[in-house]
C-alpha cells in the first residue's frame, strides 16, 4: 500500500507540472494515508510556489527533478529523443510525464529552452525551500506554548 | 526581475543538482499488476492524446473521487488518465517495453513523413485547377449578378383568381373599373 501512496504523490507532482493539480488542501488527506505527510507537503510547496512565483520556472525545476531522480537508470536513447524534440521545439511542458522524463538526465540548458527563458535554479530552489519552511514550520510546531503565564 | 544571466551566473550542469529532493523518489520500484492499459490506451498516451481528466478545467481525475483514488491504489482502473498510465508504465516492466516499442514505431513513421518531400502538382494539373477555380468563381459572380433580375415566382396559379375587378359608378366620371389584389405579389 505504501508504494501505491508514493505513486499517488508522484502522480500529484506530475499534475503540478502539467497544471492539472487540485489545490493541496483538497488532497492532503489522500496523499498522506501512509503517514508520510512531510513528503506530501514537499510537493504541496511546489504547488503553492507555482501559485506565488513564476509558474513556468517552478515547472522547470520539476522537469529537472523528474529527469534526474525518477529513475536510477540512465536511458540514453530516451534522452536523445527528448532532447531532439526540445531542441526542435516539438514538446511542451504540459505534454511531459514523469515516465517520459525518467532517466533522461536533462541539462539546465534544456530546461531553459523548455521554460522559454533562463533563470537561476539555485535561487529558485531556495525560494521554494523558504516557502516550505514558511508554510509548514508553524504547522509542525505546537499551537500553544507549553507553559503559559496569565500573570494572575 | 532581471532574468538574463551571464554564463558566470548560470549554474554549471554539475553544480546545481537539487539532490535534496531526491528522497522524494526513494522507494520507487517495479510492481506486479493484474491489469494493464490496453494497446489503444498506450498508443493514445504515446501520442499525447490522453488527458488527465474530463471537463474544461482538466483537473487530474485521480484525486477528485475517492472511489477512483481507491482503484488507483489497488492498481485496478476502469478509466485511465495520463497520470495513471504514466505511473503504471513507470513501475511496470511489461508496459515499459511496450511503450518503448510504440515510441520507436511512432518515431519511425513520423521521420518518414518528414523526409518525404511534399508533392508539387505538375503544370497541366495546376492549369486545370486554375481553370476550374476561375469557372466556379465566374459562375458564382454570374449567379449573384442575375439573382435580383430573375422573375419572381407567380404567387398564384393561372386558374386562381389573383385580383378582383370592381366597377364603381361615379356621377361625375361615369363607371370606373378598380382592380384589387387578392393575394400579395406582382402581376
Amino acid at each position: 500500500m505504501e508504494i501505491r501512496i508514493e505513486l499517488a504523490r508522484l502522480a500529484y507532482a506530475e499534475n503540478i507540472l502539467r497544471c492539472t493539480n487540485e489545490p493541496p488542501e483538497m488532497v492532503e488527506d489522500l496523499l498522506s494515508l501512509d503517514g508520510e505527510l512531510e513528503k506530501a507537503r514537499r510537493w504541496f510547496a511546489f504547488a503553492e510556489a507555482k501559485r506565488r512565483f513564476d509558474p513556468n520556472i517552478v515547472r522547470g525545476l520539476l522537469v529537472y527533478l523528474f529527469s534526474h531522480y525518477a529513475s536510477t537508470e540512465f536511458d540514453p536513447r530516451k534522452r536523445e529523443q527528448l532532447v531532439r524534440e526540445i531542441t526542435e521545439g516539438r514538446v511542451r511542458m504540459r505534454e511531459l510525464t514523469i515516465e517520459r522524463l525518467a532517466g533522461t538526465r536533462l541539462s539546465w540548458e534544456h530546461i531553459f529552452r523548455l521554460v522559454g527563458r533562463q533563470f537561476n535554479p539555485t535561487r529558485e530552489k531556495e525560494k521554494i525551500k523558504e516557502l516550505y519552511a514558511q508554510l509548514y514550520s508553524s504547522a509542525s510546531a505546537p499551537a500553544i506554548p507549553p507553559e503559559v503565564s496569565y500573570g494572575h | 526581475m532581471d532574468t538574463n544571466y551571464s554564463p558566470q551566473q548560470l549554474p554549471d550542469p554539475d553544480h546545481e543538482q537539487l539532490a535534496e529532493f531526491a528522497e522524494l523518489f526513494v522507494g520507487l520500484k517495479q510492481l506486479e499488476y493484474s491489469d494493464h492499459p490496453s494497446d489503444e490506451i498506450l498508443r493514445a498516451y504515446v501520442a499525447n492524446r490522453l488527458l488527465d481528466g474530463p471537463g474544461a478545467g482538466r483537473v487530474g481525475a485521480t484525486f477528485r473521487d475517492e472511489r477512483v483514488f481507491q482503484r488507483f491504489l489497488q492498481g485496478q482502473l476502469t478509466r485511465w488518465t495520463r497520470s495513471d498510465v504514466s505511473m503504471h508504465v513507470l513501475t511496470c516492466g511489461v508496459c515499459q517495453h511496450r511503450v518503448a516499442q510504440l515510441r520507436a514505431s511512432r518515431r519511425q513513421w513520423l521521420g518518414l513523413a518528414r523526409q518525404r518531400p511534399r508533392e508539387e502538382p505538375s503544370w497541366p494539373r495546376r492549369l486545370a485547377l486554375g481553370a476550374l477555380a476561375s469557372a466556379v468563381t465566374a459562375a458564382i459572380i454570374a449567379a449573384l449578378w442575375l439573382w435580383p433580375a430573375s422573375p419572381p415566382m407567380s404567387p398564384c396559379w393561372i386558374e386562381e383568381q389573383c385580383w378582383q375587378q370592381v366597377v364603381q359608378e361615379s356621377s361625375l366620371k361615369g363607371g370606373i373599373m378598380v382592380v384589387y389584389r387578392a393575394s400579395p405579389g406582382r402581376f
